[in-house]
């Protein structure tokens, strides 16, 4: 049950198109499964920037949730923590 | 001497939004919503932060969506983003607690070189301090998603 109570902020979330709010959670889902492998390995954003050649920065954002990743950076990371971050359903 | 009160401005079952209220008036983020909700040079960044609340409402306030904008003992976070030109200040309590602050476009290297920005940062770390203090008191607790106790309680910032 969601209950927001201040009213522009209702107003402003309601404006979200479903499109947005799906691409959104795919983003987010992405982030989230490459945070539970880097905890899993111990494995520190440091360490990802260094294993995938990007800046810290970076690691930071693809773990904020709204960054649209690539496949090519998906791939990268896939291989940098040696496990899948993305399968396609068949 | 200003007088602050923290208000709940959602719930859900994954977590409390809180923001703060000055010398009773409307609170830091609604200030922030204000402010930003029609310009329309900034509207991405605006966006991108809805999208991220959207999402901690629906999911919890995890470390990962934010970035550390305080001190090493403080609380202070700002939404991580992949614009890099509106800041959005809070102080993540749990993953089920955030109380949202104020922010503003950052056009300096730090926010401690921004007045009002550093503005926002500082009120934070204040309130970080006050809260522990009231928690250690027994003032207030922590339960999940909840601060019990925190509507009640004015504090002098």
């Amino acid at each position: 049950m969601i209950e927001i109570y201040d009213d522009i902020l209702r107003e402003e979330l309601a404006k979200i198109p479903p499109l947005t709010r799906e691409t959104y959670f795919l983003t987010d889902s992405i982030a989230e499964r490459i945070d539970a492998v880097m905890k899993a390995k111990g494995i520190s954003k440091k360490q990802l920037a260094e294993l995938t050649h990007r800046r810290p920065s970076d690691v930071t954002r693809w773990l904020g949730g709204g960054h649209n990743f690539t496949c090519k950076t998906i791939a990268m990371i896939q291989l940098a923590l040696g496990e899948k971050i993305v399968e396609v359903a068949k | 001497m200003r007088t602050a009160k923290i208000v709940s401005i959602s719930s859900s079952d994954q977590v409390g939004l809180y923001s703060i209220c000055f010398n009773n008036g409307e609170s830091e983020f609604r200030k922030f919503l204000k402010k930003f909700k029609d310009n329309a040079a900034l509207n991405k960044d605006y966006q991108s932060i809805l999208y991220a609340l959207d999402r901690i409402i629906a999911k919890g306030a995890f470390e990962r969506m934010f970035r550390y904008e305080g001190k090493m003992n403080d609380n202070v976070v700002a939404l991580s983003l992949d614009s890099r030109k509106l800041r959005l200040y809070c102080l993540r309590m749990s993953d089920q607690i955030l109380i949202v602050g104020n922010g503003g476009l950052k056009e300096t290297r730090t926010y401690d070189e921004d007045e009002e920005l550093s503005g926002y940062v500082m009120d934070l770390q204040k309130f970080d301090e006050l809260l522990k203090q009231a928690q250690e008191e027994g003032s207030i607790y922590i339960e999940q998603n909840m601060i019990t106790g925190i509507e009640e309680m004015t504090f002098r910032v």
